[in-house]
């Protein structure tokens, strides 16, 4: 009896230890990496739901860190390998990364249509060769950010249009102490490389441009009339006026601190205060023009991108990958939800009048802006640091024209030696005035 | 008969466990030491930026590198300035510090450890900590300075400040180490040498002068060389306290390293960094074989 008992529990836990094996074996793993812990905590949700929907996909996520990220993939890609199925993309890392891309399937994401409803659709993601490789999210530019209660308590109404009436806010809202001191800075931004970020909007909305037409070097504004009265107008808002001064806190930390009044930032920065200072209580408006205008430029923008595929992919994963990423991008709740966490107006048209954009008080003001900014394709990374040298020089007394020849020679040798190859500046077009 | 016990020998068993268990070493530093240096130099050798063709070039990376790259020589040159004043900075601190600490009796494991707490704390920790310390408007060490009338230095903006900031961490967190060696070292002196120096009426300089310094001769060299090879290849520091790429402002902390570093994990050009590297490999080579020369002890006690 016994010895029947334990032959059907071995013949019965064999069955299943083969039914198990056979049924793992059907279900497919799709990796997915990232290096921004929110946006992959924003995909977790979505990839239960269609786990549940769908048994025979699992998946399996990873954050890698920012500084790891490019250099593991491409050792992974490099060794013949597909480290992950569904990867994070990022555009300034077009040139290298997109020859070891899976285009987009054009029976499910037919161009014609994503076309139609994402604004500027070919400038940022169609390829020389008429593909897409990464899947438009959302846009991102720069805003003024300003604190509420020191606004109120300044006395100021409307909120700046132009860069005079900039000057005259920040210089209302600046405290000193008695030795003179900056106490509250009124307007911060520098540290952290933000000069230059400022720096350059202003110079679009001067008329220049970040790169030579080829991509082989610095465009001609730098040290023409555009770069050299936007560093000064700059310059003389720490010098002259001091409503900052060289080595202030950081904006973000200043403006978390309440040690400035207002601060330039890129609209990341909405999840930053709202994370780390949620009573804050802030208002953002877009960034002043000369001419208190908004056309024909205002700001540079970028574009959020989401992810892609890579080619090293085993074929029927990537048809797997493929078909969750049309599930996913179908979601208009996803993207609304995603864009306001990641501080962006969704690349979708459809989507601004949903009141999850159309109310939020930071997407309500760049949804504004966003149509006069311009996009200029990629922006390597080294561009960053080359571009920073200008706050350091400006900050050690060198005058504007010569900080400016300084950095452009600086930059002209680093473009000529790696070009720009997506070089889509000049295609922009201003909305009607 | 001699030759074939010599060989019966080398065969031993006791001989063939220590083989053992060296072999896994040994596959670990063919693998990736020297297996690895290899590959750099035949990368070096190419024109490789990653995920592109690779092209054999023969010396043009070295050519380069020495020839057309200004930023190779600003990167040289704060190489030699970090050194040139941390080595003998650090060393000098230590040497103090290891002769204090040497006549402390029983407190001297307390303030063992408490110099030695740094070596063993992370380098990223601690550049956070240094970073608020050197922050211009409310940084602590602006303030203590203020308190002496200092203006407001900016320490990690300014070219001019941020390698001595770089440098003033880098002893700190270092200095510790050194210490320890020195301490072995001036704990391995026999008393009977100063005993018999005092009774002749030698006073404490005149001890320091010609005892310690002379015997402490070979932990003095061993200290020189393994800081210059250290200096030479100083990267962590930078990268930590003034981000990524570390080169600070105007390149002023883009060491060598740093710069090979950029070229390789920014640029992607492996083969230039890897002949960048191989300079770098040369030039501690040669500086190393003259310390070696230059400080080699004539005598013995």
């Amino acid at each position: 009896m016994l010895k029947r008992f334990v032959s059907v529990v071995c013949m019965v836990s064999l069955l299943i230890s083969v039914f198990s094996t056979l049924a793992s074996a059907q279900k497919m793993t799709l990796t997915v990496w990232d290096w921004h812990s929110p946006r992959m905590e924003a995909l977790k949700p979505k990839l239960e739901e269609y786990s549940k929907l769908h048994p025979e996909i699992e998946f399996k996520t990873m954050i890698v860190s920012g500084d790891e990220y490019w250099k593991k993939l491409l050792a992974g890609i490099m060794a013949g390998q597909a480290p992950a199925d569904i990867i994070q993309f990022h555009n300034a890392q077009t040139t290298r990364f997109v020859q070891f891309l899976t285009p987009y399937p054009e029976d499910l994401f037919p161009l014609s249509k994503i076309r139609k409803e994402y604004l500027n659709f070919d400038a940022g993601f169609v390829m020389s060769d008429g593909k897409m490789y990464y899947y438009p999210l959302g846009i991102m530019s720069s805003l003024i950010y300003y604190n509420v209660d020191m606004w109120k308590k300044a006395g100021l109404g409307a909120t700046p249009k132009t860069w005079e009436e900039l000057r005259t806010a920040a210089k209302k809202l600046t405290k000193y102490d008695d030795k003179g001191k900056i106490q509250v800075a009124g307007f911060a931004f520098t540290g952290g490389g933000y000069l230059q970020y400022i720096w350059e909007d202003f110079k679009y909305q001067q008329g220049g441009w970040l790169y030579n037409k080829d991509g082989t070097g610095a465009d001609e504004s730098y040290t023409g009339t555009p770069g050299i009265k936007s560093l000064t107008f700059l310059r003389d808002l720490i010098f002259k006026d001091k409503v900052t001064e060289p080595g202030f806190l950081t904006f973000t930390e200043a403006f978390g601190t309440q040690k400035a009044a207002m601060v330039y930032g890129w609209t990341w920065f909405t999840g930053w205060v709202n994370y780390n200072y949620p009573k804050l209580k802030y208002g953002a408006f877009t960034l002043p023009t000369e001419s208190g205008k908004m056309y024909p430029v205002v700001a540079r923008n970028n574009w959020e991108v989401q992810y892609a595929v890579l080619k090293s992919v085993p074929e029927e994963k990537k048809q797997a990958a493929f078909k969750f990423l049309k599930w996913l991008y179908d979601d208009n709740k996803y993207a609304i939800k995603l864009n306001q966490e990641l501080g962006t107006v969704p690349g979708k048209k459809a989507l601004w009048g949903d009141p999850g954009i159309r109310l939020d008080p930071v997407l309500r003001v760049l949804n504004k802006e966003i149509p006069y900014t311009i996009f200029p394709g990629e922006r390597p990374e080294f561009i960053d640091p080359i571009l920073n040298n200008l706050e350091t020089r400006i900050f050690q007394g060198m005058s504007v024209e010569d900080a400016l020849k300084a950095t452009k020679a600086e930059l002209d040798n680093a473009l000529k030696e790696n070009p720009v190859k997506w070089n889509v500046e000049r295609k922009y077009k201003p909305p009607k005035e | 008969m001699g030759r074939i016990r010599k060989y019966k020998n080398l065969f031993s068993s006791r001989n063939m466990l220590i083989l053992v268990a060296i072999i896994p070493t040994i596959i670990f530093y063919i693998v990736f030491s020297y297996g690895a240096m290899g590959y750099a130099f035949y990368l070096s050798l190419h024109n490789w930026t990653l995920g592109e063709p690779v092209r054999f070039i023969g010396f043009s990376n070295y050519l380069k590198v020495l020839k057309e790259d200004p930023l190779f020589y600003k990167s040289l040159w704060n190489t030699v300035y970090y050194s040139i004043v941390t080595i003998p900075l650090g060393g000098i601190l230590a040497l103090l510090l290891a002769v204090g600490i040497n006549g402390l009796g029983k407190l001297a494991t307390l303030f063992r450890a408490i110099y030695f707490a740094p070596v063993v704390s992370s380098l990223v920790a601690i550049s956070v900590v240094w970073r608020w310390l050197y922050q211009p408007e409310f940084g602590l060490i602006n303030e203590v300075l203020g308190i002496f009338g200092v203006p407001r230095l900016m320490w990690l903006q300014d070219p001019n400040l941020a390698m001595p900031a770089v440098i003033i961490m880098a002893i700190w967190h270092g200095v510790g180490y050194t210490m320890v060696i020195f301490l072995a070292g001036l704990q391995g002196i026999p008393q009977t040498f100063y005993e018999a120096a005092m009774i002749d009426g030698a006073n404490r300089w005149q001890l320091f002068r010609n005892i310690t310094i002379p015997l402490l001769m070979p932990t003095i060299t061993f200290v020189l060389v393994t800081g210059v090879i250290g200096s030479l290849q100083v990267f962590t520091e930078m990268f930590v306290l003034l981000g990524t790429p570390g080169s600070g402002p105007l390149d002023s902390t883009r060491t060598i390293v740093v710069h090979l570093y950029q070229r390789a994990f920014s640029y992607f050009q492996l083969g230039y960094a890897s002949a960048t590297a191989f300079i770098l490999f040369g030039i501690i080579l040669i500086l190393t074989i003259i310390q070696l020369r230059l400080l080699r002890t004539r005598w013995e006690y």
